[in-house]
């Protein structure tokens, strides 16, 4: 694979899946502080 | 079965939403487009449109169902006063009739998935296969089966398609995935990984790797379909808008460049002669009949054939559920009970689906008609949103109470400005392109994949949309409901 390949698939591959797993943790956290108030049930 | 329904958890949510946004476009458009519009440039042109069309139009989408607490119809009112109820028809209809051709496309899926399982289908005989099955009364069969899997779900309401979200989406994920891996450890996968990636930074001068970018996420993602909005009415009063929508934004968009790994890896290690012929043989071509040559002649080719088609019966299923509800949650407005209106949505499925489940050019013939109907859903979803006022939806429901990710004012502008454009701009592109695909009869509307078709389909459905206008308003209100 050429440099300019490799470079474009670590900067895609990064944010695409990389912001999929950020996402993921921040709703995970999120989650978890919700469950621990007693005030969030619906 | 209430009709005051809720999603047991965020992740019951997020995982049917997933669902719905991850399809066969996932798996078999977007390896052909990324391949054939300049392979890492496009992959640019496609984060930018993720991030200025699906995310804003989802978070358009998730706000409008959680206000409103209605089908597309209700929610439109709700938002936008009684006269826009033929907005969220228009929606409601769009994805219908794309339910209609979908029911063929997951049947498809299932009966190849059977086959692989059977060992009834090698490379050797795919373009056999392929030629006595689609079309056929076979073909209708295995839709009415798709439909019946998708209505059987609905039946049970929310609970059952978050059920069954949370087995069929991290399943497919980590098929995908497996698949992936299994791609670029073939010798010679590195070819397609560099055909993949490989910037040519003067295609982002070229205004149609753009529109197809735009396109791809259009049709994708799942944004502005009214299936994001449906599955909206049923989350929780604080829960969170914009982090949802980011998390299903990328995790389908995750999903799209997995596949676009697999196939485009398995391509070149395998049949790297070919591939020009192969990501240019259309949707079907590439999937139904190259894809099995390439796992033929792969080590346990078979065993992950398998593995290929339950993945994408699971994504056509899940999308299929989606497309079902929404309807269904119309019916419900409307003052049918759920079970009721689940029933009348599967005959009418099962009647409408018959003309894509024996013809083919029918089939391709309705998704050109309503695919770029699509782009029309979208803008109308703009132009609600700025009735209701795009910054009074972003500080009274977006940034609402549970929000965990507040989002700024550069939505607003986004969502008033730059998505009517958007949509405006690929309609008017896409119908000056059919123009081009047959420039004498390019305004009959009996035509296939013609301009015409477009404009008289789109007409019939407006004007009685329009004429129904008041009618739809006082049905979903509540008004006339029985």
């Amino acid at each position: 694979m050429s440099g300019a390949a490799i470079v474009m698939m670590l900067v895609i591959c990064g944010f695409i899946w990389g912001g999929f797993v950020y996402f993921l943790i921040r709703a995970v956290r999120s989650e978890a502080r919700k469950s621990s108030s007693p005030q969030e049930g619906d | 079965m209430s009709e005051n329904e809720q999603f047991g958890s965020r992740w019951g949510l997020i995982l049917a939403t997933l669902g719905m946004a991850v399809g066969t476009g996932n798996i078999w458009r977007f390896p052909r487009i990324v391949a054939t519009n300049g392979g890492g440039s496009f992959l640019v042109a496609w984060v930018v449109f993720l991030l200025i069309w699906s995310v804003p139009l989802m978070i358009v989408e998730f706000s409008f169902g959680k206000r409103g607490r209605k089908g597309t119809v209700g929610s439109f009112i709700a938002m936008a006063g009684k006269g826009a109820g033929w907005m969220g028809g228009w929606v409601a209809l769009c994805a219908t009739a794309i339910m209609f051709y979908y029911s063929v496309v997951a049947g498809w899926c299932l009966r190849y998935f059977a086959a692989a399982l059977q060992g009834g289908l090698t490379g050797e005989n795919s373009t056999r296969f392929w030629e006595s099955y689609a079309g056929s009364g076979v073909a209708w069969i295995t839709s009415a089966l798709a439909l019946s899997l998708a209505i059987g779900v609905v039946w049970f309401g929310v609970r059952g398609i978050e059920r069954v979200a949370k087995v069929l989406i991290p399943s497919l994920f980590v098929m995908v995935l497996m698949l992936a891996i299994r791609a670029v450890t073939l010798p010679g996968a590195a070819a397609g990984l560099e055909f993949l990636f490989r910037p040519d930074w003067s295609a982002l001068g070229d205004v149609r790797i753009w529109l197809q970018a735009l396109t791809q996420n259009a049709w994708d993602t799942g944004a502005g379909w009214g299936l994001i909005l449906t599955f909206a009415i049923y989350m929780k009063s604080r829960e969170d808008i914009p982090l949802n929508a980011f998390l299903i934004g990328f995790g389908n968009n995750s999903v799209s460049l997995l596949a676009g790994i697999m196939v485009l890896c398995t391509v070149f290690a395998i049949n790297p002669g070919a591939r020009s012929e192969i990501v240019g043989a259309g949707n079907e071509g590439l999937t139904f009949i190259w894809m099995p040559q390439l796992f033929g002649q792969m080590p346990g080719g078979r065993f992950f054939m398998v593995f290929f088609f339950l993945a994408l019966s699971f994504a056509a299923l899940t999308s299929l559920i989606a497309m079902v509800e929404l309807v269904t949650r119309i019916l419900i407005d409307a003052g049918l009970r759920r079970r009721k209106a689940v029933i009348v949505v599967g005959l009418v499925a099962l009647a409408f689906s018959t003309p894509s489940a024996l013809s083919l050019s029918f089939l391709h013939n309705q998704d050109w008609v309503w695919g770029v109907g699509l782009m029309l859903s979208g803008l109308l979803y703009a132009i609600a949103a700025r009735r209701f006022g795009v910054e009074r939806l972003r500080r009274e429901v977006v940034n609402s109470e549970g929000c965990d990710l507040p989002i700024g004012k550069w939505w607003t502008f986004i969502v008033s400005v730059v998505v009517p454009i958007e949509a405006v701009v690929l309609m008017i592109w896409w119908l000056w392109e059919a123009r081009g695909w047959d420039p004498e009869h390019w305004l009959d509307p009996f035509r296939s994949a013609s301009v015409g078709t477009v404009l008289a389909q789109w007409a019939v459905v407006l004007v009685a949309l329009l004429v129904l206008n008041r009618w739809l308003g006082h049905r979903v209100s509540g008004e006339g409901a029985s």
